[in-house]
């Protein structure tokens, strides 16, 4: 029992030395964007590979949650005659939830997950001590262009996301289930706004883009120096950064909704 | 990872189009005849408001004009609620238009309608509305249709205080 | 917790002997000590061997002299330097003189081989692409290799990855070169090859070079002092010292050394 404790008490302090570790190598990751050389021929490559390649996948289920949505709201809507608002229930939960948080998890799965295993084969296989040796900053090296590029192409990607959505339900709303065309648009349209809706909305995405371009960067660098440490490093970067976006969402909703 | 142009064309492209996707949702589905508070400001004063709150639609024609920014008790004491619109400051509505607090189809949210009338003079900004046309409130509306059925079949033929509403 | 600099460490470094200088390292993993108390200095413009039984710290010494770990206790001395508590930047100015070979290559594989060689030019210098094309050009005549340039690493066997790790390492025209397992993963002929290269490039460069080595038959060709390390210090002397060396632990090492798969190194 007293093990517990302590042990419960020992993970508490680490994790709270886990997260000043994080936010120095955050603090670092900022001050070399803004700081020379500029590496833009690597923020291309990795924009290349965290968001073009992604792509797929986000617009792929955006396209079906779209539609799943727009078949459930109108199940649900039509029961009050209410079915012509399709329009404004796909596309409020399309912006204001689920684009910005399904892209986070989507990308957290496929780049993030690719970026923490980049890193940690590159740790595992010396070269970021390769670096070093050649005095260079493994991490303006390696992990900024990796993070920056998941910055930029989350907020890319969630309106990816949001538009083929809208897309989809109104392929099953008004193709499908017969609802007027100009009805749905115009609900879409008078029901979003662009500072309560868009805007918390790209700020929801550039918030879950930030943490998913830290955590899979760091466990990337943190992990042990072999297989068993690159795939802890991979899954935790996933779990990690799902549960902090999924943590984040509810206090950015909490804060901005209100 | 060598030079690819194909690459980079593909990284362009992605770029480009998440920007679109993101023009499209802030002007397209934020904007649309709305550009967001800043406008012209107007007041009126209603018996009831409903479900009105800040933010519902303000409407005329079916086309969505501005806002709701507050709702308050009017100070004049006479208890009824104060509406403040703002609405497009474009916009150049004559001083005997009505405003009417309407609902989206039967369970809907509530908006406030704007009809314009023939009027010369404009309203200017913070300019009080007269005529205006309370909220239906579905509760009343039941109350007093089991009232008059219990008055039919009295006999009695007592005009039920009607809101000066058109549904029933 | 740091030592402070004993006497025969002073005495070495006025007299110009060792250009890396290891004082009174400790260093424990854990539980696990690795180094207790261990001195030894690697000579000027030589070729010196860390010898010792597999996992007895001989890359954890490269490393410690490299910079990448740092001690508990003790002192590690580069050229004028002392290098145990230098902050990350101070060490990576320190880096230019200093150049390492992996003992997988760790050559980045999302780079081509011309570009690895080339980073530390393009990081450091102002150089024109066509004078950084022809410095990597000529290291890589200078290491025996052809026609590599647009290959990725994942392409090239594992003698020319060293080849291309050597380039690397020199490229900025380093005065101490550490190479970790230079020919591990080599069969016989490549490790003739290998070795042949970085005994031309000591005797051509004057370099200070420090190498891990568990292949006997090359160490006794190559190195002029041998580092051999055991119970947490080190043992040093020259090739002919050690073979006389009336230490059981040395004549255990070298006696087991001579017969099994180390056989063949020795021909």
């Amino acid at each position: 029992m007293l093990a517990l404790i302590r042990h419960t008490g020992w993970r508490t302090v680490s994790n709270v030395f886990e997260l000043g570790g994080i936010a120095v190598f955050g603090g670092r990751m900022v001050y070399q964007t803004f700081s020379p050389p500029w590496r833009l021929r690597r923020l291309v490559d990795e924009i290349y590979t965290t968001g073009v390649l992604s792509l797929a996948i986000v617009l792929l289920s955006g396209a079906v949650v779209g539609s799943v949505l727009g078949l459930q709201g109108y199940i649900t809507l039509v029961r009050f005659g209410a079915e012509q608002s399709l329009g404004s229930v796909v596309g409020l939960s399309l912006v204001r939830e689920f684009g910005p948080v399904l892209t986070a998890l989507l990308v957290a799965g496929r780049a993030g997950s690719a970026v923490a295993a980049e890193i940690g084969a590159m740790v595992a296989t010396e070269q970021l001590d390769g670096l070093r040796m050649m005095s260079v900053d493994p991490v303006d090296f390696v992990a900024q262009p990796k993070a920056l590029a998941l910055l930029i192409s989350m907020p890319l990607l969630s309106a990816l996301f949001i538009v083929f959505g809208l897309a989809g339900g109104y392929v099953v709303g008004v193709g499908l289930l017969g609802i007027d065309g100009g009805t749905y648009i115009t609900n879409l349209e008078t029901s979003i706004t662009f500072r309560d809706e868009v805007v918390g909305s790209v700020l929801k995405s550039v918030v879950f883009g930030a943490l998913v371009a830290l955590i899979s960067t760091w466990r990337g660098f943190t992990s042990a120096p072999n297989s068993a440490g690159v795939s802890r490093a991979t899954t935790g970067a996933v779990v990690q950064a799902s549960v902090a976006t999924l943590v984040f969402d509810y206090i950015i909703t909490a804060l901005w909704g209100g | 990872m060598s030079r690819s142009p194909i690459r980079d064309l593909l990284v362009g492209v992605f770029v480009l189009s998440g920007f679109a996707a993101l023009a499209y949702l802030s002007i397209q589905l934020g904007g649309s005849t709305y550009s967001g508070p800043g406008g012209l400001l107007l007041y009126a004063s209603f018996d009831e408001v409903g479900g009105l709150a800040a933010r519902s639609p303000v409407v005329i024609g079916g086309v969505k004009v501005g806002q709701v920014k507050a709702i308050e008790l009017s100070p004049d004491g006479d208890f009824r609620a104060r509406v403040l619109m703002d609405v497009d400051e474009n916009l150049k509505l004559p001083d005997d238009t009505a405003a009417s607090i309407l609902t989206q189809g039967v369970l809907g949210s509530q908006y406030v309608g704007l009809e314009p009338g023939g009027s010369e003079t404009m309203l200017g900004d913070r300019a009080e509305i007269t005529y205006t046309q309370s909220a239906i409130v579905i509760e009343r509306l039941i109350g007093r249709v089991i009232q008059s059925l219990g008055n039919s079949s009295d006999g009695d033929d007592k005009e039920s205080r009607s809101e000066p509403g058109d549904d029933g | 917790m740091r030592g402070t600099v004993s006497e025969t460490a002073v005495e070495r470094r006025i007299e110009g002997r060792a250009h890396v200088e290891m004082v009174s390292v400790r260093l424990a993993f854990g539980e696990r000590r690795v180094f207790d108390g261990l001195s030894c200095g690697f000579p000027k413009g030589r070729i010196s061997v860390i010898l010792g039984a597999s996992g007895v710290g001989k890359s954890t010494l490269l490393r410690l002299g490299a910079g990448l770990l740092r001690p508990d206790y003790g002192e590690i001395w580069v050229g004028d330097e002392e290098i145990s508590r230098l902050s990350e930047r101070r060490l990576r100015n320190l880096r230019h003189g200093l150049g390492m070979m992996f003992q997988g290559g760790a050559l980045l594989d999302s780079l081509s081989v011309f570009e690895n060689v080339a980073l530390a030019l393009r990081e450091h210098t102002k150089l024109r692409e066509s004078e950084i094309a022809d410095r990597v050009h000529a290291q890589f005549e200078a290491v025996g290799l052809k026609k590599v340039d647009e290959l990725l690493p994942g392409q090239i066997s594992g003698g020319m990855k060293k080849r291309v790790a050597l380039a690397r390492a020199m490229i900025m025209e380093p005065s101490v070169l550490l190479i970790d397992e230079p020919f591990s993963g080599l069969d016989p002929l490549a490790v003739r090859l290998i070795e042949a290269l970085l005994v031309e490039v000591n005797h051509t460069k004057g370099l200070t070079m420090v190498l891990t080595n568990h292949h006997i038959g090359s160490t006794m060709r190559m190195a002029d002092e041998i580092v051999f390390l055991v119970d947490g210090i080190a043992v040093t002397g020259s090739v002919e010292e050690m073979k006389a060396s009336t230490d059981p632990r040395i004549q255990r090492f070298f006696q087991a050394a001579g017969t099994g798969p180390a056989l063949e190194e020795a021909s």
